[in-house]
Order: structure tokens, then C-alpha cells, then sequence
């Protein structure tokens, strides 16, 4: 047996695994709470920019995204977190990706994302309060 | 010597270009319309109407060179007169045909040929413009 079909049996596996383990990676941006979200420039009432953020976070997976690991991405839950006690977040940007670190850690340790690999989400935008008091809603 | 300075030089022009490509190119930007609201409660009724659109977004050599035919920009469109766009939520998908995809010309060939991801977009089209007041800065 030739080293090269050497290898390739030994990868065979792999791969099905990934193969077979597969569409289990989905990064899913969803929001559902109270926190207005929105990539306009304001809302329907006055506000003021209470603080800009950008926020990443990495998850880690394992076969080409077959087996991830800890927390789900989630951009908007990210943004949303971010508000903290106001009310909304406006000029959001949401992306999902591989920065540098993720391509250096998929391609190099984890061999082409064939055992492992990272993944990224990114939010950034301006957390914004409104300028005048609101009356409290009652129930 | 010359073999060995000759292929180290090789590494790093590789290395030269991988960097810039890998910093800036493998994102999945998520553009949508202006004054778009992502997420929320989901508003009720017939005046609701559902939008969803699934895209595959192809890349080569493992993601450091993605097409750029294909940007993951506007994947719904902007809504009609008198109606904004809402609840919006968005997937990228390793799913089994990317897998696929990727694995067979790469097992077959040695090399990272194909790595497709999908991109789906889901929101709500609901009555009413969206009047926006741009936030005053700090």
C-alpha cells in the first residue's frame, strides 16, 4: 500500500463523518425579545446615542461544523445585550464569518476545518435612548 | 540551500497573500434594506405578509477566496410604499450539500477546491412607513 492510499483511507473516514454530521452547524440571528433592533439611522421618536459597541464572539466546532460546541452564535442576541437597560440599538451591522483567527485555527491545527474549526459572528452599532421621558405603560 | 531559501520564500509570498485575503474577505455581510428591524415580536393579522429568501454563496480554497458575484446583500427586498420591513432573522447554513460539495473534489483532487455556505433570509413585509428620526449624538 502506497503512502498516498495510505492516507487517503485514513481520511476516508473523516470525511464521511463530516459528511454525515454535517447540516448540524447553523448560526442562527434571531431576536424576539423587547429591544428595537434596526439598521436605520433612528427611530420614530427622537433619540440620543447613548454609546457605540462592537461586539464578537466565536464558536467552536468540531468535523466541518457537524459537532459545534458551547453557545450558538447570535449577533442579534448579542446587540440586544448590548442595550442593556435601553431600549434599542440603531446603525446595526450583523455579519458572520472567519477573521483571521478563525482561518488560522481552521486551516492550520484543524486541517482544513476537516476535524475542527471556528466560526465568528460580529454586531456593531449605536445603543440609543429616547430623548424625552416616556410615560410608563400600564398593563 | 538555494532549494531550501527558495521554498521558504514560497511560504511566505504565500503567507503574504493569505493574510490579506483571509482578513477581509471570508464575511458574510448582512445587508438589508435602510431601516430595517431585525427580530421583535412578531405582529399579527392580515396585514402581515411573509418574506424569505435562501441563497448559496460559493468560496474557493477553504474560504480565502469567496466569489464575488454574490454578495449577501439585499436578500430581501426593499418593502413596497406604505409598508416596512420587520422580524427579520437570518441563518448561514453549513448544510449536506455544502459538505458534499467540499468533500468529494477535495478527497478526490487533495487540494480545497469548493466551500460553499447557505444564507437564508426570513422577515415580515407590515403596514405602516417607517418613520425614522436619526439619533442625535452623544
Amino acid at each position: 500500500m502506497t503512502p498516498n492510499r495510505c492516507s487517503q483511507l485514513l481520511l476516508a473516514p473523516v470525511l464521511v463523518a463530516a459528511v454525515l454530521s454535517t447540516a448540524c452547524f447553523t448560526v442562527q440571528h434571531r431576536y424576539e425579545g423587547d429591544k428595537i433592533l434596526t439598521n436605520g439611522a433612528g427611530l420614530a421618536e427622537p433619540t440620543r446615542v447613548v454609546r457605540h459597541f462592537e461586539a464578537h464572539d466565536r464558536q467552536f466546532f468540531w468535523l466541518h461544523g457537524g459537532v459545534p460546541t458551547g453557545k450558538p452564535l447570535n449577533a442579534l442576541a448579542m446587540a440586544a445585550a448590548e442595550a442593556g437597560p435601553h431600549p434599542a440599538v440603531v446603525n446595526l451591522v450583523v455579519k458572520d464569518g472567519q477573521d483571521l483567527a478563525d482561518i488560522l485555527i481552521t486551516h492550520v491545527p484543524c486541517l482544513l476545518s476537516m476535524l475542527c474549526g471556528t466560526w465568528s459572528a460580529w454586531a456593531e452599532g449605536d445603543v440609543v435612548d429616547y430623548s424625552a421621558p416616556r410615560a410608563a405603560s400600564v398593563r | 540551500m538555494i532549494r531550501t531559501l527558495f521554498r521558504l520564500a514560497r511560504a511566505l509570498v504565500a503567507v503574504a497573500l493569505a493574510l490579506p485575503l483571509s482578513g477581509c474577505l471570508f464575511y458574510m455581510n448582512h445587508e438589508l434594506p435602510p431601516n430595517t428591524t431585525f427580530g421583535g415580536r412578531v405582529e399579527k393579522g392580515t396585514h402581515v405578509q411573509h418574506a424569505e429568501n435562501s441563497k448559496l454563496k460559493p468560496y474557493l480554497l477553504a474560504g480565502l477566496l469567496p466569489y464575488p458575484f454574490f454578495p449577501t446583500k439585499d436578500m430581501l427586498k426593499a418593502p413596497p410604499q406604505g409598508k416596512h420591513l420587520t422580524n427579520v432573522a437570518i441563518e448561514t447554513q453549513f448544510n449536506w450539500f455544502d459538505t458534499i460539495i467540499w468533500v468529494v473534489p477535495g478527497f478526490f483532487y487533495g487540494y480545497y477546491v469548493f466551500a460553499p455556505r447557505h444564507a437564508k433570509v426570513t422577515g415580515n413585509y407590515v403596514d405602516g412607513p417607517r418613520k425614522v428620526v436619526a439619533a442625535s449624538a452623544r
